[in-house]
């Protein structure tokens, strides 16, 4: 066990290093699953929103049309001071601002002076609250053509309490568990922490006189191979508990009693022998530590980016889509996703989640495989 | 001085890992930012949705109604009548997000909270909305009937920042790439603080036995060092500028300023970092990379309104993190047109890298080595 005693002991050495890429990269994953679980709830429509109102007309339309968004709507007055406005969307005390023009009521028989909108940079509030607007527009509209006065043409639209929806309890019903979000991120986390650690270890390993004392040896290649996979296999599946204790005390029943909890555990644990693969090929290629940062950050990054981590895929653009499907992250998350938003897994969905296991073993494959053939490449040029 | 200016120049662009972190890393990013938010509002796919026939006139109304939104412009929801059935299995499985019923009263039937149902919503509500004005007005003024009947619907809002411009909500990623950037001058900085120190480097230690004023190595070093930065910087801002099209504004002082007061606290930062003798480079090297990264993740990197979240429960992260501080100033440029917020946080970020500089001056000075 020399050689694996070796990298437990480069491990030790260097376990500083390795506890600081941890915990700022657990620290990122668990702050960007925490902010996107309110973030998408947002979107939802019968979440209300914060709006702040302008209202330089200050008539019975403009007064009525506030009425009518706080029936669903936080309200907050303000004052027409584009500064004052700024202010509130900068800090957030705003979701969005409505602004209602001056001769805003007297328009409405003829060419209207429309509201102007303007919403936090980022979000998607404005067609939600537009479509708001407008409906009370049109329907005041009609009723002041039809010869009521603004006063009852306002009341009755206020009146109108609007048609239900039926929601129907079924096995996609929108509805993702917040430990979806937390495994969503595991990929950044998976592959930084391992490809850094990992890397930097198997840069000590190609250190020359270190290859050549190795190599001088009476352990066979073989036996150096299945050391070298288990030291591998211990510090990624280490990583792997800690994200899942990290989870438990996050969520804590929750956790338990999400569904599919197994194919949670199987996808991560893959995606954690994917990251295992890849940290060996970066070991194989690079040669100095300093490289390592180099190759991982961007790699860790862009993978998550295309891989719709960052940028969830059903939001995703139709290109980085497509490149996506040549990353090992968004086969990932192609499973992650479906056991989110499923309650039961019918036989059209088991095929997805294992076609997508099944594509991110193929890549631990085609990352050995390269890793194998670089390694071989170099001792013959050697 | 000028000779010194040279060769720091010669010696600080030789080094991989400046021109890599500074100018190379930026530009990969940006390019995978360009990529990954390319099209993304253009490629939103069509809502599916099942239409159940119902048997009575009403059904016609209706349908047309939706016939007409389908064939709309925008192509938000794509419509195919199937029996109820059939209709139910999809929306169980996923396959449609919504059933509109035709008949007496129309209905909609959704599997539960998301967008797609959220619009699905709005196109329902819309058309009960104008058959209750319509019936409403048929049973209490039949004669008006006809006349709002013609009336064209009124789209009464738009979009508009509070400055008038439109901005796209993808910019912010953008923003905090440029604070990246600046964060990344950090690993200047560090190259110059430890070839400053004769216990961290051998060309520190070269440069220490040298009888030129330790004062004059470090004004050449801070002087070199902060220029590479700022020009690592001016060339990610014309890169997203003139390659990429990123409308970042206009190309201004005010944003130059920025570059200015950001290189500053990169170099400063790192030169903080530099001067921690204790630590092996690889550690240093990690703290670099991670602040960089922590920073500019609390900016928004990787996440939109994450600054928001921050906003709500702690604040003060956002007034003395320096990648919110330069992402705040381009917003004040850029987005808000609010000079007062921008002077803020260039005030801010000079103040913080006069601290830092001059911590980092008081730990290199007046050093004596018995051996090193």
């Amino acid at each position: 066990m020399t050689v694996f005693k070796g990298y437990m002991l480069i491990i030790k050495k260097k376990i500083g290093v390795i506890f600081m890429y941890f915990a700022i990269f657990t620290a990122i994953a668990v702050l960007t699953q925490y902010t996107y679980t309110h973030e998408e709830q947002k979107n939802f429509t019968n979440v209300s929103r914060i709006i702040g109102v302008a209202d330089m007309d200050n008539s019975e339309l403009s007064k009525g049309l506030i009425r009518y968004l706080s029936a669903v709507h936080e309200i907050n007055k303000m004052p027409a001071d584009t500064g004052k406005l700024q202010e509130s969307l900068y800090y957030y005390r705003n979701d969005i601002i409505i602004q209602i023009p001056k001769g805003f009521e007297k328009s409405l028989s003829g060419d209207i002076k429309k509201l102007k909108i303007t919403r936090q940079p980022g979000s998607y509030n404005y067609m939600y609250i537009s479509s708001q607007t407008d409906r009370f527009l049109n329907m005041v509209k009609k009723y002041c053509m039809a010869g009521y006065n603004i006063n009852d043409s306002v009341k009755k639209v206020c009146d109108y309490k609007g048609e239900q929806v039926e929601l129907i309890s079924s096995n996609n019903d929108g509805g993702i568990p917040n430990i979806a979000y937390l495994f969503r991120y595991f990929v950044y986390l998976s592959i930084s922490v391992l490809c850094y650690v990992l890397g930097m270890i198997l840069v000590v390993f190609r250190k020359r006189e270190i290859k050549n004392r190795i190599g001088a040896s009476a352990v066979s290649d073989r036996r150096q191979a299945a050391e070298a996979v288990g030291a591998f296999l211990i510090v990624g599946t280490a990583l792997w508990a800690l994200f899942i204790i990290i989870g438990i005390a996050l969520y804590r029943d929750e956790f338990f009693h999400v569904k599919h909890l197994e194919y949670y555990f199987i996808n991560s644990y893959m995606m954690m022998l994917v990251s295992l693969a890849l940290a060996f090929l970066i070991g194989m290629i690079i040669e100095k530590e300093n490289i390592v940062n180099m190759i991982v950050t961007p790699l860790a990054l862009g993978m998550c980016f295309l891989g719709g981590v960052f940028v969830p895929l059903n939001v995703a653009g139709n290109f980085s889509k497509k490149l996506g499907h040549f990353l090992p992250s968004y086969w990932y998350e192609v499973v992650n996703d479906r056991i989110a938003e499923f309650k039961i897994l019918d036989s059209e969905s088991m095929s997805i989640v294992w076609s997508g296991i099944g594509m991110q073993a193929l890549f631990v494959i085609a990352f050995i495989g390269a890793a194998l053939a670089v390694m071989k490449y170099k001792k013959q040029e050697r | 001085m000028l000779y010194l200016i040279k060769y720091r120049l010669l010696s600080l662009m030789r080094e991989k890992n400046i021109v890599y972190w500074s100018i190379l890393f930026p530009i990969i990013l940006g390019t995978l930012f360009y990529v990954s938010f390319y099209n993304i509002s253009d490629d939103m796919e069509m809502i599916q949705v099942a239409m159940v026939d119902g048997d009575t006139s009403e059904k016609d109304m209706f349908e047309r109604y939706l016939g007409e939104v389908e064939k709309d412009d925008s192509e938000i929801i794509s419509i195919k009548v199937m029996a109820e059935k059939e209709a139910m299995d999809k929306l169980e499985n996923g396959d449609v997000k919504g059933i509109f019923y035709s008949g007496d009263r129309p209905r909609l039937k959704v599997a539960g909270n998301s967008i797609e149902s959220s619009i699905l919503q709005s196109v329902y509500d819309a058309y009960n909305s104008e058959a209750y004005v319509y019936k409403d007005v048929a049973e209490k003024e039949p004669q008006k009937l006809e006349e709002i009947l013609k009336s064209s619907y009124i789209s009464g809002s738009e979009e508009t920042m509070l400055t008038g411009k439109k901005v796209d909500g993808m910019i912010q990623y953008f923003f905090s790439l440029i604070a990246m950037e600046c964060m990344f001058g950090g690993f200047i900085g560090f190259q110059m603080s430890s070839q400053l120190q004769p216990n961290v480097s051998p060309v520190g230690a070269r440069r220490t036995v040298t009888p030129t004023h330790k004062v004059k190595q470090l004004a050449a070093d801070t002087i070199v060092g902060f220029g590479v930065q700022y020009l690592s910087y001016t060339i990610l801002i014309v890169y997203l500028n003139n390659v990429l099209k990123v409308e970042l504004g206009s190309f201004s002082g005010k944003i130059m300023l920025i570059g200015f007061a950001g290189s500053l606290i990169g170099v400063s930062i790192g030169m903080i970092v530099g001067c921690i003798s204790k630590l092996t480079e690889s550690m240093k090297i990690g703290i670099l990379i991670t602040f960089g990264l922590f920073s500019s993740f609390l900016s928004g990197l990787m996440v939109g309104g994450i600054k928001g979240t921050i906003e709500q429960y702690c604040p003060i992260v956002n007034r003395i993190n320096p990648s919110s501080l330069i992402s705040d100033a381009l917003y004040s440029i850029s987005v808000y047109d609010d000079p007062a917020r921008y002077q803020n946080d260039i005030i801010i970020l000079l103040g913080m890298s006069l601290v830092l500089c001059m911590t980092a001056f008081f730990m290199t000075r007046r050093e004596s080595y018995d051996s090193i």
